[in-house]
């Protein structure tokens, strides 16, 4: 793992890549921490981070994650990954953390705020901190989604557009969730889905269909019972999942000083299914 | 050691390899000689471990590629089709990455990468970055790459492709050097080139083996009729006889007449027989004056361009484990003779 981190961080840092995030974060935070704190007095370090949380993830993330896999596979350097005695896990890690180390930078450099604005007034350290904890955490999730993606195409602007609009999305999720219905059917129908997804990426990981077939099935098949025996228990699930989809509304949790739990293993678990996905998704390629 | 078990690679409905085994032996220089598209890269990729096979077996070094991955892939230096290089990076950046991921210490790594360096003669663009390298200095590189941790196996697809006369040259000599300390695998579809650099040859057309051996039994193999080509002086009838009773002879032919009594007489053979010896003999005995005598070989790249592009690859293994089972015989036979004259 190593290796790949150490050789990620160099393709980082000898092309433009990173200094085009870093200006971008810097500038976007730095006019959100001169408005919101300096110009209007305001102490509420926090609930800052979280409102330019969406402004300086959608487009330093998918730069960074965009040729992640993307351009090994476009310059077939892929072809050495594989035949190098590692393991696709550790490529994976590597790149991964190599990214998140990449975006630690502005955010330790963010850290410096609170101390400065502890100059001019009372700034809660605690809740700053836990807020840019938060929102580092919430940043390397989107950086595994994004890693995912490039890894599901050759084209680096694919990658990136996708995993903006990913982002995007993302953030409007709740604003969505009013409109989706509420009804039990429609409930069941989406979750009746999910589950034939789930059997999907079950059949698609394993190679084998009659596993994914029976896992998607049992689901579905428990899905249906549910509604017919306790139809009330389906309502809502739509917004619900919706509401709970979003990485940012979390944030806003830690920026009114709540250390959500929570919500540091919704990041987690993101984290983790895109990273295993990503593994999948470059295993695949060996059979190709 | 390589050994290949009966390896299939099917891409849909095309069949890209077909049931392919063989065997490397430590030491070697193997080449896989081919026409593009008959399976080389795929076999390539196959046994370094970069495409999963539909079925069959691949051990180095007694690791199974497919069951233990990393066992087996630290034994194996690779160079794909399309060197992999990063080209944000210099040689020496990208050496030491694939040194650190083949496990090496730094300390070792250091060494290692100047001796790769000089070995493949790129210690003076090593600091350059790869994408301001002329494409022979990163083929290079693509070799230095494979050679980064001392692997037992190297294993080089089509090494020579787009360089220029000069480096293909020095590429060549390269690979010959690397087969004192390593086995090499190499392909190309240049019949020449392998003949020049490999111990033994394999002949790959559309995914089937169709012949394994000495560049030299197989050059004999793919030729058709060899001819000598014999100036003689002396009794034309006489010499005539004589011919056509060693035997062996499928026909001869005058081709010239000098006004001094010079013969110019192409005499046919079967493929693979060197009759020169024969002949020599007969003309001295009688007594005719041989002035020269030379073996003249139809050119094998036709030959084999013909050999490969066969619609039927087994019908093409057919016949050609016929002739190279007639040379390895009479090669046998010769060596016996040999042997019984000690």
């Amino acid at each position: 793992m190593n290796a790949v981190f150490e050789k990620e961080l160099k393709q980082y840092f000898n092309g433009a890549v990173s200094y085009v995030c870093y200006i971008f974060v810097f500038l976007i935070s730095g006019l959100f921490i001169w408005a919101s704190c300096i110009e209007s007095s305001s102490a509420e370090f926090g609930s800052v981070v979280s409102q330019m949380a969406l402004y300086t993830f959608i487009v330093p993330l998918p730069v960074l994650t965009m040729r992640s896999f993307a351009e090994e596979r476009k310059s077939r350097t892929d072809q050495l990954l594989y035949s190098l005695p590692l393991k696709m896990t550790d490529v994976v890690l590597g790149k991964f953390f190599a990214a998140a180390v990449v975006f630690l930078v502005p955010v330790a450099v963010m850290c410096l705020a609170p101390l400065f604005l502890r100059i001019y007034g009372t700034v809660n350290l605690a809740l700053s901190y836990s807020a840019l904890f938060a929102y580092f955490l919430a940043a390397c999730a989107f950086i595994s989604v994004g890693i995912f993606i490039s890894s599901l195409t050759e084209s680096q602007i694919a990658a990136a557009v996708i995993t903006a609009v990913l982002i995007f999305f993302n953030y409007y999720m709740p604003y969505l969730s009013q409109y989706a219905s509420q009804s039990s059917l429609a409930s069941v129908i989406f979750l009746v889905v999910l589950g034939a997804i789930l059997g999907f990426i079950v059949w698609f990981a394993t190679k084998n269909a009659t596993t994914g077939l029976f896992v998607g099935l049992i689901i579905d098949l428990a899905l249906v019972a549910i509604y017919y025996l306790n139809s009330d228990a389906l309502s809502n699930v739509i917004p619900n999942v919706l509401n709970n989809i979003s990485l940012f509304d979390s944030l806003s949790t830690f920026g009114s000083g709540t250390f959500s739990l929570n919500a540091i293993f919704k990041y987690f678990s993101v984290i983790v299914v895109f990273l295993f996905l990503t593994v999948q998704s470059a295993e695949k390629r060996r059979w190709e | 050691m390589i050994e290949v078990k009966g390896l299939v690679k099917k891409y849909g409905s095309v069949t890209a390899v077909k049931d392919l085994s063989f065997k490397v032996d430590d030491g070697h220089i193997v080449g896989f000689l081919g026409p593009n598209g008959a399976g080389k890269s795929t076999t390539m990729n196959i046994i370094t471990g970069c495409l999963a096979s539909t079925s069959g077996s691949v051990l180095i070094d007694g690791h199974d590629i497919f069951e233990d991955p990393v066992n087996a892939k630290k034994q194996i230096g690779y160079l794909p089709e399309i060197p992999p290089l990063y080209v944000d990076m210099t040689p020496e950046e990208y050496l030491s990455f694939v040194g650190m991921a083949k496990g090496l210490k730094k300390k070792e790594l250091e060494k290692n990468i100047d001796e790769v360096c000089s070995v493949t003669g790129i210690s003076e663009v090593r600091n350059r970055l790869i994408k301001h390298l002329s494409k022979g200095f990163r083929q290079r590189v693509g070799i230095a790459q494979a050679l980064i941790g001392n692997p037992e196996i190297v294993i080089l697809d089509e090494p020579t492709v787009g360089l220029d006369p000069r480096q293909v040259i020095e590429i060549r000599n390269l690979i010959k050097a690397l087969g004192k300390n390593h086995t090499v695998i190499l392909s190309s579809h240049i019949l020449s080139e392998v003949s020049q650099v490999c111990d033994e040859v394999m002949i790959i057309s559309k995914g089937v083996l169709v012949a394994s051996d000495t560049p030299e039994n197989l050059s004999l193999a793919l030729s058709e009729d060899s001819v000598v080509e014999l100036q003689v002086k002396g009794d034309k009838d006489k010499i005539l006889e004589a011919i056509s009773n060693i035997p062996g002879v499928k026909g001869e032919e005058v081709e010239k007449e000098s006004k001094f009594g010079v013969l110019t007489v192409n005499i046919k053979s079967d493929a693979g027989a060197d009759l020169r010896e024969k002949i020599f003999y007969a003309m001295r005995d009688s007594g005719a004056a041989v002035i020269s005598m030379s073996l003249k070989q139809s050119s094998l790249e036709d030959m084999f361009m013909d050999l490969t592009s066969s619609e039927n690859p087994e019908d093409v293994k057919e016949k050609l484990d016929d002739a190279l089972g007639k040379i390895r015989d009479s090669k046998a036979l010769s060596e016996k003779a040999e042997s019984e004259d000690d």
